[in-house]
């Protein structure tokens, strides 16, 4: 690629090789699942947690519909893999490897402006990528690989969505 | 044009062909290889990318999937 990273303007990714996957380590499918699957509750839980926080109604609005975005991929998971336990279970991590607490703190230093809660919804997002795409080249069973596989391609998709609202803000300033 | 690689099937691509490739294709699709130093690495990297420093390339060269479209930074 030329000009290597520094010249590609795209989502990167923070953190060694192993980042975030110490939450993995047993490689066994249902522990793997239940951890994904309580992630995507902590993000939930986080939008939450923002959206008490931003006195705009846009942005209160922006973070409900983020959190019910995150319902919906629960939902998702539950049906894609049906024999995976599903508990909403409260993790300090969240999707991608990061603590809960540690954005929340990050974000209460923030405006929370649109622009504040898309941009870390996008980091979020481009960190759970590289997590699982890292993960499903270690994963230790086909169906863990194909969890992980599945969770990556979703991880696109949200992304995709988020950079649509994105661009909306962008446009609209 | 650098004679060495004349022979090779590489090329060399821009970062938005990178990234609209990324968009259109599914992460498992292709490889991301970063061959630079593990603290280069952790800094920042392209999402999903495979940590192969140059020095380690000819033992680890066995980890890449040669049917997969890959891309060097």
């Amino acid at each position: 690629m030329s000009g290597g990273i520094i010249a590609f303007n795209g989502g990167k990714a923070v953190g060694s090789e192993d980042f975030g996957m110490g939450d993995f380590v047993s490689g066994d499918f249902d522990d793997a699942f239940q951890m994904s699957y309580a992630m995507e509750e902590g993000l939930r839980q986080l939008y939450l947690a923002m959206e008490a926080q931003v006195d705009d109604t846009e942005a209160k609005a922006l973070l409900g519909r983020l959190a019910v975005f995150e319902e919906g991929h629960k939902e998702k998971l539950k049906a894609m893999f049906p024999t995976g336990t599903a508990t909403d279970t409260v993790v300090e991590t969240l999707e991608g490897g990061f603590d809960r607490s540690q954005v929340l703190s990050y974000f209460q230093s923030q405006t929370g402006t649109l622009s504040d809660i898309l941009q870390l919804g996008m980091m979020l997002e481009t960190q759970a990528l590289d997590l699982y795409t890292r993960l499903s080249r270690k994963a230790g069973s086909d169906e863990s690989r194909q969890l992980f596989e599945y969770l990556a391609k979703e991880e696109t998709q949200h992304l995709k969505f988020i950079s649509k609202e994105f661009d909306a803000v962008l446009e609209a300033r | 044009m650098n004679w060495k690689t004349l022979f090779t099937p590489g090329a060399n691509i821009s970062p938005a062909e990178v990234s609209r490739f990324m968009a259109e294709h599914q992460p498992g699709d292709y490889q991301l290889l970063d061959v630079r130093q593990p603290k280069e690495y952790e800094k920042e990297h392209l999402p999903g990318a495979l940590l192969l420093p140059l020095k380690e390339i000819n033992e680890r060269i066995t980890e890449l999937d040669p049917a997969k479209p890959t891309f060097v930074y």
